[in-house]
């Protein structure tokens, strides 16, 4: 593993001292490209209230390849997938090194607020999504209320 | 042992002994019945197929023995012959056509017993009492069966040799196989003889296979002292044979002595105890090793590697090789030696030391008279040959045996198994040797001293001018004669000595030789040119050249040509007074052509010169002493059985203590740090400063040697996850030198011109794997980027485009503002320091130069478009990014581009920017300064030079250069006729040995060598001999690069004092693990 870049540790230490409001990223102490995250869902969406956790991880290449993020609370949501693998082309093609640790979080949570059923990667969530929108967003919401209320933000 | 025919002689003299000796005591059972066995074996020679029984022999001799054993039966001990034998002896030795002053009277003298448990072979009917005598005899046939020879001989000594029953006359028992060895090669003869006596029969009769002790009382006879020559006569035998008994019989008497506990007088203690420490190391390093071996052996999964692994027990290991040379260091010689000034008008002042070389180079060249000291001559003309072994008889004072006896020593050459009373001195058969001075203490000089003092045969030439034409004569019609007879007369250059040097000297030796010598004395240079007449210009001229100098090179091409010929010419058409061999270790290969032709000058005298002797393995030395005829080494048989096979079998002790005692008497070395007998040091060179520059890589530079490194690791983790390491080991390496370039001249990429290395063998595989290295895409686009003035790439700005740029983005944005605040999204800095880093997109946003180049190829290499990373919309090109000019104020004045490159603004590489920096410097400080600038890529040279070109007087050495021209380089650049800085230019590994360049104080060395020693070789060209003023040495080294690992190499080959480079197997085992270090 080669040394830990600057940048690495200048966004560590800003996530820390100027965090972004509803998230709360953690490096491990063993594995400081590791971070453990948890996200408030937002307001006015199916996720209010609920408090996900994550995982992500920063590559060797990072920042010239995307950092690696999935989450680890189940949640329904036509572009996460049953393993917490999310859909966005910020985390694939559209990367791009300017981009950080920080707009990466907050991409993934407006795309908590703007769920996507065209672009779906839990096909059987986005067909739901599209049928029958209000049982959907019923099913998120108890999804929430069924997994990511067992956690506070420190 | 002994021819039959000569046994045979022995037989009948014997009884003829007999006869006369009706009241001597004897004893002699064993020696009697090795008597018979002398006509046992005669006969066995006439029929050797056909096994021939004992009994019959036996019946045969009956008659003529038993006489013998009835008068000896009472005896024991040993008396010795008087002179009523003196008849007999005079008929022994007639026959073997030995001096009769020779002739000494017969006696055997007793050395010590040895208690054997033997084994009974035959039942007995009776016990046999304590003390009867019993007999020694062979018995049997040695088939010759070459295939199972070996066996055979495992098998055959105790089966040959049996214990007799003297008074049944039938077999006994059987000896234990290690001393039926002892005694096997002697049964015949009379050199070695053994009486045996029973012990202990446990009182009975005894069955097969009992256990007996015996008594085996074993002498040496006057035989033994006179026989030395004996297996040199043998001729009947074919040298195998010789030498296969020859071993046999050195086995014995080794064993023999070493059952008796007989040692010899230490000659020489020192050699003892650092032969000692030597094997203790060695211990140590095999333990060390072990644990090597088996990590190596898990990582790659090579078949080769044990082999590698004989490889490299066969080479000397490094506290080997230290053994040898401080073994070889002749420290003595600065006291005992005296000075000796050169003759001849010689115009250099010798050092101390150098006048007792002379000396010492004058002693072995038996010019007496010329040595400046009157007890030097006899000083060590006593000296005991060094194979020679010093022994005290043992003494028996409660036994009343050896009465008779009054010498207290005797002398054995265990290596050859010959004997003598009288003390074997040294014969100083070789004049010559070898001066192995390490580097810099001025061989060249003492030997042009010698020659000076020396010059020609005086006691030829006396002989010549004193009338008698004999010699002339001869020398005169040889023309017409055959080669064969040619050898044995060649005409006598006496007035030549013939000097060989590497090419590199040639010219060095020249003008040194001006420099040195009587004006009066003539040194001319041979390339061969004047094969014809040159025998004549050396025998019939008045006045012949003193010294001609000539190559290695001219020698070997003009044997080849004699090869085609019926007449030798040439160099091989004369015998020399005198041969030099510079740089001796050129021949250590005794296969090569070089080292073949050398052997067959001819020349009176003869001298190797070369600091290093001994590159790997102690067979190095071979050739040396082949050239230098030193007996009876020169015999390869001989050397490898002291020498070769020793070593292979671990006995280091062995093969040292030969190697040291064939080296002592003819080699001189001493080193820069011993001290002549006043405590002072030899040389006392001027302050050698060494200073390692860091420096840093320009962006370009930086980008692309991250580019290249990136590929490197890449192919490291793949070699090292398939465990075909050392298989990839050439692409890896290929991979290391494009870092290694890259950090001296990008250009070195380009041009195949300018991409080679020295190291020719790694070329050809070089080439095959640069294609697929060299696809690294910004490479491709640095090739374009470099290429004078010929850029194609349709991106590129063109003006047009640019002026747009700053009009619309880059001016309202930047122009007139600082670059405080101006960040890399990259990298995350706040802002981009030095300014010059900062790199901005044609769409307005900043970089790093390094951050944005780097995510260029990285986006390249995964085949994408790159685009900005900030607006992700612009498509990027390292050609189309701006850098800032700033005002004096720090504020943004103006914006630079890539254009189209021309000549005359190439980019300079931060090495080069670092040199000139130096060299402005030195320009200021001394105008008239000569520099010497060392790199290993010749193209760097080149490089180099179209930019110092411009300044500077530039000269530049390396091997492309011709005799000649290297000759008028050094010339010019070692003279003082310029206003400004001199520069040579020379390329590691062409110029790193023996040029002299004491002119120049300051030298450079532009990149670092994977081996230090060979950087040290380069840096001891400007800091040797002759070097009056401190020397200043700048190494440059790229901070953070491969090269720093480099360093980091060379520190651990000095701390192992990894000096010596082994074949190319190991080399690159040993690589492998460098390798390792770079990526880890």
């Amino acid at each position: 593993m080669s040394a830990l870049p600057k940048r690495i540790i200048k966004e560590t230490e800003r996530l820390v001292s100027d965090p972004v409001p509803g998230i709360q990223a953690t490096p491990n102490e063993d594995n400081l490209r590791y971070f453990q995250v948890k996200m408030r869902g937002p307001i006015q969406s199916p996720y209010e209230n609920g408090i996900f956790k994550l995982e992500l991880f920063l590559p060797d290449e990072y920042p010239m390849e995307p950092p690696k993020v999935r989450f680890l609370t189940k949640i329904y949501h036509p572009n996460i997938d049953r393993l917490g693998r999310i859909c966005l082309d910020v985390l694939k093609n559209n990367w791009s090194p300017a981009l950080q640790i920080r707009t990466i979080l907050l991409s993934i949570q407006a795309l908590l607020a703007t769920p996507n059923p065209n672009d779906p990667l839990a096909n059987d969530v986005a067909e739901e999504w599209i049928k029958n929108e209000p049982q959907a967003i019923k099913t998120a919401k108890e999804w929430t209320k069924l997994y990511a209320m067992n956690e506070v933000m420190d | 042992m002994s021819q039959p025919f000569f046994n045979k002689e022995l037989e009948v003299s014997t009884q003829n002994l007999s006869a006369s000796l009706e009241n001597k005591e004897r004893s002699e059972e064993s020696y009697k019945l090795s008597q018979h066995d002398g006509l046992f074996v005669a006969e066995e020679n006439t029929d050797l197929t056909e096994e021939v029984s004992y009994p019959e022999i036996d019946t045969s001799n009956t008659t003529q023995t038993m006489p013998l054993l009835t008068q000896d039966a009472p005896a024991s001990g040993d008396k010795r012959t008087n002179e009523t034998n003196d008849n007999l002896e005079e008929q022994l030795y007639k026959k073997k056509t030995l001096p009769p002053k020779e002739i000494a009277q017969f006696w055997k003298r007793f050395i010590g017993s040895i208690q054997v448990s033997a084994n009974a072979t035959r039942p007995t009917v009776s016990k046999i009492p304590f003390g009867t005598k019993l007999g020694i005899v062979k018995k049997g046939v040695i088939k010759s069966n070459p295939a199972r020879s070996i066996l055979n001989r495992k098998r055959q000594c105790n089966t040959l040799v049996k214990l007799w029953d003297l008074k049944n006359d039938r077999e006994l028992g059987r000896l234990p196989e290690k001393i039926a060895r002892i005694i096997l090669p002697f049964i015949n003869g009379d050199e070695v003889t053994f009486d045996a006596t029973m012990i202990f029969c446990n009182n009975k009769r005894l069955s097969i296979g009992d256990t007996i002790v015996v008594q085996l009382n074993c002498y040496l006879t006057s035989e033994l002292f006179n026989n030395n020559g004996s297996l040199e006569l043998s001729g009947k035998f074919t040298e195998d044979e010789q030498e296969t008994k020859m071993q046999a019989r050195r086995t014995s008497i080794l064993t023999l002595f070493e059952e008796l506990s007989l040692k010899a007088i230490e000659n020489n203690a020192e050699v003892d105890n650092i032969l000692k420490e030597l094997e203790y190391k060695e211990k140590n390093r095999q333990q060390v090793e072990c644990a090597k071996e088996v990590v190596i052996d898990l990582e790659d999964e090579l078949n080769s590697s044990s082999q590698t692994v004989m490889d490299i027990e066969n080479e000397l290991n490094l506290n080997q090789l230290q053994a040898f040379y401080k073994i070889a260091q002749s420290a003595d010689s600065l006291k005992t030696l005296p000075e000796t000034e050169p003759a001849g008008n010689f115009k250099f002042s010798l050092k101390k030391y150098q006048k007792q070389g002379l000396s010492w180079m004058l002693k072995r060249e038996r010019e007496y008279s010329k040595i400046q000291s009157k007890d030097f001559v006899h000083q060590d003309s006593d000296k005991i040959d060094p194979l020679w072994r010093t022994f005290l008889w043992p003494t028996f004072p409660d036994l009343k045996i050896n009465s008779g006896f009054t010498s207290k020593i005797f002398y054995a050459n265990l290596y050859t198994g010959q004997f003598s009373m009288e003390k074997p001195i040294l014969k100083l058969s070789v004049k010559g040797g070898i001066l192995a001075d390490e580097m810099g203490l001025g061989k060249t000089i003492s030997t042009l001293s010698l020659v000076s003092t020396v010059p020609e045969d005086t006691e030829f030439g006396n002989k010549q001018s004193t009338g008698s034409n004999d010699n002339n004569s001869s020398f005169l019609f040889s023309n017409s004669q055959s080669i064969q007879s040619l050898t044995t007369s060649l005409p006598y250059a006496w007035r030549t000595t013939l000097i060989v040097v590497p090419m590199s000297l040639l010219s060095q030796w020249e003008s040194e030789f001006r420099s040195c010598m009587d004006e009066n004395t003539r040194c001319e240079i041979y390339y061969g040119d004047t094969v014809s007449n040159l025998k004549s210009r050396l025998i019939n001229s008045k006045s012949p050249p003193t010294v001609l100098v000539t190559t290695y090179g001219v020698v070997q091409s003009e044997m080849l040509s004699c090869e085609m010929k019926p007449t030798y010419s040439g160099l091989f058409s004369v015998k020399f007074f005198r041969i030099v061999l510079d740089e001796g270790h050129n021949i250590r290969n005794k296969q090569t052509k070089t080292a073949k032709s050398i052997f067959k000058l001819k020349a009176s005298r003869k001298w190797v010169l070369s600091g290093t002797p001994i590159i790997n393995k102690l067979d190095d030395l071979y050739p040396i002493v082949k050239f230098l005829e030193l007996n009876p080494w020169v015999n390869p048989g001989f050397w490898r059985r002291v020498i070769s096979e020793p070593f292979a079998s671990k006995d280091y002790k062995k093969a040292l203590d030969v190697v040291f005692t064939i080296l002592e008497p003819v080699l001189l070395r001493r080193t820069k740090n011993m001290r002549d007998s006043n405590g002072a040091l030899l040389v006392n060179l001027p302050e050698k400063i060494v200073n390692i520059e860091k420096l840093s890589l320009t962006d370009v530079e930086l980008a692309m040697y991250n580019s290249f490194l990136k590929l490197a690791e890449k192919s490291f983790r793949d070699a090292l996850n398939k465990g075909i390491l050392l298989k990839s080991y050439t692409s890896i390496l290929v991979h290391i030198l494009r870092l290694r370039q890259i950090c001296c001249d990008m250009r070195l990429l380009l041009n195949k011109n300018f991409a080679k290395t020295e190291s020719s063998k790694e070329e050809k595989s070089i080439q095959e794997d640069c294609d697929i290295i060299d696809k690294n895409p910004l490479k491709y686009d640095l090739e374009k980027m470099l290429e004078l003035g010929f850029d194609d790439d349709i991106n590129i700005f063109k003006e047009e485009e640019v002026n747009l740029i700053n009009e619309n983005v880059l001016n309202p944005k930047f122009l007139g503002k600082g670059t405080t605040g101006l960040e890399c999204p990259i990298c995350t800095t706040d802002s981009i320091t030095p300014a010059d880093k900062i790199r901005i997109t044609e769409c307005g946003h900043t970089f790093c130069f390094t951050c944005i180049a780097d995510y260029i190829v990285h986006e390249k290499i995964k085949k994408m478009v790159p685009r900005c990373p900030t607006c992700r919309d612009q498509h990027l090109n390292e050609k189309r990014l701006f850098s800032v000019v700033l005002d004096k104020n720090g504020m943004i004045e103006a914006f630079s581009y890539y254009k189209n490159p021309k000549l005359s603004d190439f980019i300079i590489s931060s090495k080069t920017n670092a040199l000139c920096t130096h060299l402005s410097k030195i320009s200021k400080e001394s105008p008239k300064e000569h520099v010497v600038i060392f790199s290993q890529f010749s193209g760097f040279l080149e490089i180099l030079k179209e930019i110092l070109e411009v300044n500077y007087m530039v000269y530049k050495f390396d091997g492309s250069l011709s005799l000649k021209q290297r000759e008028s380089i050094l010339k010019h650049f070692n003279t003082d006729d310029y206003d400004g800085l001199k520069i040579l230019l020379i390329s590691l590994k062409a110029g790193g040995v023996g040029l002299n360049l004491t002119i120049s104080n300051r030298a450079f060395i532009m990149d670092p060598w994977w081996s230090p020693s060979v950087e040290d070789q380069a840096i001891d060209r400007i800091h040797r001999m002759g070097q009056k003023r401190p020397v200043v040495v700048t190494r440059f080294i790229v901070e953070g690069s491969i090269e720093e690992k480099m360093l980091l190499i060379q520190e651990r080959k000095r701390r192992l004092g990894d000096v010596v480079e082994g074949d190319e197997e190991e080399r690159r085992k040993k690589r492998v693990d460098e390798i390792k270090m770079f990526f880890e």
